[in-house]
C-alpha cells in the first residue's frame, strides 16, 4: 500500500505555480429560480486529489468516466444545506479554462427558492483539503442583490450564511 | 447668453463636470494624496528620482566552492572559501551567513511555523508526506568554520542564519576570507518537496539531481535593512549579494553537469565529439544542435560508473549558483544574438522529456532572452540554461529547473505543452528579475515575481498569437480581486504574510503593470520608464520606492494614486455607470419648442383608466353642450401667439454670433453619472454608439476622480444622439462587475449561462480530431 503512496507527486514549494485556491460561485438566477453553481479549480489539484482515477483531463486518453468521478467528488466535498437539509445538485458539465490551467465545473439546483421558503443556507466545503495542507476555498454567493463572500479552510469548512431580508 | 438646457424627462438643471468634494473628516484621505508618508525619505544612497544615489554602495561576496555528490547515499559534501568585501561606510563586527538547507532540519522553524492540522478527510498520501517531511534528516552539518590561517571562528546558528564573529572589525574597503566545510542529505523532492533535490527513476535506478542552496551563502547588508537576516521559512525566497564564483563539482564520471557560469575544463569532462558539436552550436543561430543525443543518453543510463569526474565552472557578477547532474541528460544548444553579442541557450533533459523538450526548450530560452533584452536590458551573461525537472519551476542565475513531462507514450496535452513553454519563459525571465535586477525577495515577492510575470506575458504573446497566458490580462484577476477582503492582502505585504500567494505576488502586480502600460501611461511612456528602472538597477539592489519613483520620474505621469490603490490597499475596481441624462439646448423658438413639448406631453405615460375612458366614454358634457365651454376648455398651452414670436425675435437679436452658432448646431448634451463602488480610482473608458450605429471611444484619465472619489458626473457634447454607452468596452481596467457598465442597463451572461447555452457534445477537441481522422482514414 505504501508503495503506491510513495509514487505520488505533490511538490511542497513551487516558485512558478501553485498555491491551492479554488473559487466557487453560487449565482441565483431569479428568472429561472435556479441556483447556478460554477466551481473553478486547478487541473493539477483536481488530478492530484483524484490520483487513483487517472483522469488525464483534456488529453486524448481522458478517462471516459471523468465526468462521473468529478461529479461524485464534488457531491461529497461541496455540501449545500437549505433550511438545514442537504440538497442535491445536477451536473451540467465541465470546461477547461482559456489559459488551460483551470477547469470550470458546472452544477445546477432547480427551483432553489421554491415558494420563497429559503430561510437558512449553510455551505460545507472540503474541496482538496485532504490533499493539501494550506488549501483555501473561496465561495461567492450571489443571491438576489446580496453578495456573500466566504473563505473556507481545513479548520473552517462549514459556514452558515446569515441571509439579509 | 443664458444657456437653457432642457432634459428629456426632468427639468432640473444639474452641475457641470464633477460635483464638489463631499463630507470628509479633517485628515487628507484623498486617493490622490502623494506617497510621502509611505515611501522612505530619499537620501545619498537612493534618490527621489528613483535612481541609485551618489553614495550608493553594495557589498561583494566571492566564492570558491568544491562539492562532491555521493549518489549512493544522496549526500552532498562541500567546502568553500568566502571572501566578503565591505563597501559600506559602516564598521562590521560580525557577518551573517544563510544556511537555507536548515529549513529541512528536524524541528526547524520552517516546519514548526507552517500551520497544519489533522482531520478525518486527510488522505494517506498527505499523511505519508507529513511523515516523510518530519523524518527527513535535512539541514547543513557543519564540520568546520575557520579563517584562512585555519583558526576556528566563533559562530552561532539561529535556524537558517549563522552569525560569524569577525576576529577584527571590518572597515570600509576591507575584505575578510573564511572557510566552511559541510555536508547535507539531499532531499527526494518528489516525496518531501523542495526547490532543489533529486527525482529518482525507480525502474532504472537513476536520478536527476537539481541542486541549489547547496552552500552557506552570505546575507545582504545595506542601508535599507542592515543585515537582511530574516529567517528562511520556505516561501519568501532569497536576498543575496553579487560576487564571482569558481565551483568544482565532482560527480560520477558518466554524469553530464549543467551549471551557472561557463565550463572551464570541457576537454577533461566531454569527449571529442561532444566538443565538436558544442563548437558547431556556438555558430548556429537558427535551431538547436544536439550535443548529447537521446540515443547516447539511453546508452549512458544503462550502467553506472564508479569513477568520478570534476567539472569546473566560473561565473562573474552573479548572486547565486545552481547546478544539475545526471547520466540521463540529453543536451542541446544554440547561439542567440543579443545586440551583436553571442549568448548560448542550453537545455538538459532526460528521454522522459521528449518529444516536447527537444522541440521547444532551447528555442524558448532563446526567444525569452531576446524579448526580455528588448524590454529591460541586454542579457550579458554568457549563457542561459533550462533543465527538465518534473513538477517544479525554479530559478538561479543562468540556470533554471522547469516542469513539463509528456505521457509515457510520448503524447501530451495542450496544457502540458503551454505549461512547459510558460514555465521556461518565466524561469529564464528570472535571470532579469531578480538575478540581475536584484531585489529583496525575502521581503517583497512581487518585485521579482510580479515584474517577471508581466514581461513573461509579453514574451508569451510574442511567442504565439493569443498564447493562453495565465496571468496578465485584467479580466483574469477579477475573480481574485472581488473576493472576500479578509483573504486578500495588499501587494505591499511581506512575502511570508501574503494570503493567496499566486494572485497577490504574481497575478495582481503583473496585471497592474499591464494596466499601466495599456491604459494609464501608454506603451511608449511605460516601456521607456520600465527600461530605465531596469538599467538603473541592473546589478544593484532596488527597493519598491526605487521602482515607484523611477516609473514617475521617467514618464512625467503622477502615479501615486495608482501605487496607493493597487499596491497599498486591497480595494478592487468596480465603476458603475449609474445614469445618463440627455439635454438639448432650448432654441427659444416657440414654434419648435412648443411642438417638442406637445409631443412629450402626448407621449407621457398615463394612468390606464384614462386610456380606457378614451373609448368607453362616448361623449362628455363639454363635447355635447356648447354652453359648458369657456376659455380654459379650449386653451392650448402649446399654441404660439404673436407675443411669443416677438419675445423670440428679441432673444435672437440679443445673441452674439458665437451664441447663434451654438444655437444652430443642435448639439446633444449627455450628462453621465458614475459611482466608484470598488474603491480603486481608474481611468474611465467609454464607447458611445450613435443612432446611425457608428461608435466613438473616449478615454478620461483617472484624475477625474480627484475631487470626489465616490461619485462624479461628466457632460459630453455630441453631434448625434446615442443609443448605447459602454463603460470599459475593451476590458482593460479589471472592473469586477460588468452588469453596471452599460446604458441602457444590460446583464452580462455568466460563464455558467454561456456554457449552458452552448451546443455541446461531450468530446474534447482532441478526441474529436482523432475521431475525424479515423473517419477520413476509413
Ligand atoms: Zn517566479
Amino acid at each position: 500500500m505504501f508503495k503506491s503512496l510513495i509514487y505520488i507527486v505533490l511538490p511542497l514549494i513551487l516558485s512558478f505555480h501553485d498555491f491551492h485556491v479554488t473559487h466557487t460561485t453560487l449565482h441565483y438566477n431569479s428568472d429561472l429560480e435556479n441556483m447556478e453553481i460554477t466551481i473553478k479549480v486547478a487541473i493539477d489539484d483536481l488530478e492530484a486529489s483524484l490520483y487513483n482515477n487517472e483522469l488525464r483531463i483534456g488529453t486524448s486518453t481522458e478517462n471516459i468516466l471523468s465526468d462521473e468521478i468529478i461529479k461524485n467528488y464534488f457531491n461529497t466535498h461541496l455540501n449545500i444545506y437549505v433550511n438545514n437539509k442537504i440538497i442535491n445538485y445536477k451536473w451540467i458539465g465541465k470546461e477547461i479554462s482559456e489559459n488551460l490551467h483551470d477547469i470550470y465545473i458546472y452544477f445546477e439546483i432547480k427551483n432553489f427558492n421554491k415558494n420563497k421558503k429559503l430561510k437558512s443556507l449553510t455551505i460545507e466545503n472540503t474541496i482538496f483539503i485532504e490533499t493539501t495542507n494550506n488549501q483555501t476555498n473561496i465561495v461567492l454567493i450571489e443571491l438576489n442583490n446580496n453578495d456573500y463572500n466566504l473563505t473556507f479552510t481545513k479548520d473552517l469548512n462549514k459556514q452558515n450564511i446569515k441571509l439579509s431580508k | 447668453m443664458k444657456l437653457i438646457l432642457k432634459k428629456t424627462n426632468l427639468s432640473i438643471l444639474l452641475l457641470f463636470l464633477t460635483s464638489l468634494v463631499c463630507a470628509q473628516d479633517n485628515l487628507n484621505n484623498s486617493k490622490f494624496k502623494q506617497l510621502y508618508e509611505e515611501l522612505p525619505t530619499p537620501n545619498v544612497y537612493r534618490t527621489a528620482s528613483g535612481a541609485p544615489g551618489h553614495e550608493y554602495y553594495q557589498q561583494k561576496a566571492d566564492y570558491e566552492i568544491n562539492v562532491e555528490l555521493d549518489e549512493e547515499k544522496n549526500i552532498l559534501k562541500g567546502n568553500e572559501i568566502i571572501t566578503y568585501t565591505n563597501n559600506s561606510p559602516d564598521v562590521l563586527n560580525y557577518l551573517w551567513i544563510q544556511l537555507d538547507q536548515n529549513v529541512r532540519a528536524k524541528n526547524s522553524h520552517g516546519q514548526l511555523t507552517s500551520t497544519n492540522s489533522m482531520n478525518n478527510k486527510m488522505s494517506f498520501r498527505n499523511i505519508k508526506r507529513m511523515h516523510d517531511r518530519m523524518d527527513f534528516d535535512g539541514g547543513f552539518k557543519l564540520e568546520e568554520v575557520k579563517d584562512t590561517y585555519n583558526n576556528d571562528l566563533s559562530y552561532i546558528i539561529n535556524e537558517t542564519m549563522m552569525r560569524i564573529e569577525l576576529p577584527k572589525s571590518l572597515r570600509k574597503g576591507q575584505s575578510f576570507s573564511f572557510k566552511i566545510k559541510y555536508s547535507y542529505n539531499i532531499n527526494d523532492r518528489m516525496k518531501i518537496g523542495g526547490r532543489s533535490g533529486y527525482e529518482y527513476f525507480e525502474k532504472e535506478g537513476n536520478a536527476i539531481y537539481t541542486i541549489a542552496q547547496f552552500f552557506p551563502r552570505m546575507a545582504v547588508y545595506n542601508e535599507v535593512e542592515g543585515w537582511q537576516n530574516k529567517q528562511f521559512l520556505g516561501r519568501g525566497e532569497f536576498t543575496l549579494p553579487f560576487g564571482d564564483y569558481k565551483v568544482n563539482i565532482t560527480v560520477p564520471s558518466d554524469h553530464i553537469v549543467a551549471a551557472t557560469g561557463e565550463l572551464k575544463n570541457a576537454s577533461s569532462v566531454l569527449n571529442k565529439n561532444q566538443i565538436k558539436r558544442w563548437e558547431k552550436a556556438k555558430k548556429n543561430f537558427i535551431d538547436p544542435v544536439i550535443i548529447v543525443s537521446e540515443e547516447e543518453a539511453k546508452e549512458n543510463e544503462k550502467e553506472k560508473s564508479k569513477l568520478k569526474k570534476t567539472w569546473t565552472f566560473e561565473a562573474k557578477n552573479v548572486r547565486d549558483f545552481g547546478w544539475a547532474s545526471s547520466r540521463k541528460f540529453i543536451w542541446d544548444a544554440m547561439a542567440v544574438d543579443i545586440s551583436g553579442k553571442t549568448v548560448m541557450a542550453y537545455s538538459y533533459y532526460p528521454k522522459e522529456g521528449n518529444p516536447l523538450w527537444e522541440q521547444y526548450s532551447t528555442r524558448v530560452v532563446a526567444h525569452t532572452l531576446k524579448v526580455y533584452s528588448e524590454y529591460t536590458i541586454d542579457y550579458i551573461y554568457p549563457q542561459a540554461t533550462s533543465v527538465h525537472a518534473k513538477s517544479i519551476g525554479m530559478e538561479y542565475p543562468m540556470i533554471c529547473f522547469n516542469f513539463g513531462r509528456p505521457e509515457s507514450d510520448g503524447t501530451y496535452s495542450k496544457r502540458t505543452k503551454y505549461g512547459m513553454i510558460g514555465v521556461i519563459i518565466h524561469e529564464v525571465g528570472h535571470n532579469f528579475f531578480p538575478m540581475i535586477i536584484n531585489s529583496d525577495e525575502r521581503q517583497w515577492t512581487w518585485m521579482d515575481e510580479g515584474l517577471n510575470t508581466f514581461v513573461q506575458y509579453i514574451t508569451e504573446q510574442e511567442f504565439e498569437r493569443n498564447y493562453p497566458s495565465r496571468r496578465g490580462p485584467p479580466n483574469n484577476i477579477v475573480e481574485y480581486m472581488k473576493g472576500d477582503k479578509s483573504g486578500i492582502s495588499p501587494i505591499m505585504t511581506n512575502s511570508e504574510s501574503i494570503l493567496q500567494f499566486g494572485n497577490n505576488a504574481y497575478g495582481k502586480p503583473a496585471t497592474a503593470l499591464n494596466i499601466l502600460r495599456e491604459t494609464v501611461m501608454g506603451r511608449e511612456l511605460f516601456d521607456y520608464s520600465f527600461k530605465t528602472y531596469s538599467e538603473r538597477w541592473a546589478f544593484k539592489h532596488p527597493t519598491p520606492a526605487d521602482f515607484f519613483r523611477t516609473m514617475e520620474d521617467a514618464s512625467a505621469v503622477d502615479l501615486d494614486w495608482f501605487w496607493r490603490g493597487w499596491f497599498y490597499t486591497n480595494d478592487h475596481v468596480d465603476i458603475s455607470l449609474d445614469k445618463v441624462n440627455w439635454f438639448k439646448i432650448n432654441t427659444g423658438n416657440p414654434e419648435i419648442e412648443n411642438t417638442i413639448s406637445k409631443n412629450q406631453e402626448e407621449n407621457k405615460k398615463r394612468y390606464i383608466g384614462i386610456s380606457r375612458n378614451k373609448s368607453s366614454i362616448k361623449k362628455t358634457i363639454t363635447e355635447i353642450d356648447d354652453q359648458s365651454i369657456d376659455f380654459y376648455t379650449t386653451y392650448d398651452p402649446f399654441k404660439t401667439n404673436i407675443l411669443d414670436e416677438e419675445d423670440y425675435n428679441k432673444y435672437i437679436k440679443n445673441l452674439d454670433e458665437d451664441e447663434k452658432e451654438i444655437l444652430k448646431s443642435e448639439k446633444n448634451y449627455y450628462e453621465l453619472n458614475f459611482s466608484n463602488i470598488g474603491g480603486l480610482v481608474m481611468p474611465i473608458i467609454l464607447e458611445f454608439t450613435f443612432v446611425d450605429l457608428t461608435t466613438e471611444v473616449v478615454r478620461i484619465p483617472a484624475e477625474i476622480w480627484k475631487k470626489n472619489s465616490n461619485q462624479i458626473k461628466k457632460v459630453f457634447i455630441l453631434d448625434k444622439e446615442i443609443v448605447k454607452v459602454q463603460l470599459d468596452p475593451f476590458l482593460e481596467t479589471a472592473d469586477v462587475n460588468l452588469n453596471n457598465n452599460s446604458w441602457p442597463a444590460r446583464n452580462e451572461p455568466t460563464r455558467f449561462q454561456i456554457y449552458k447555452g452552448k451546443d455541446r457534445n461531450n468530446e474534447n477537441p482532441m478526441q474529436r480530431a482523432i475521431r475525424a481522422e479515423e473517419k477520413s482514414n476509413e
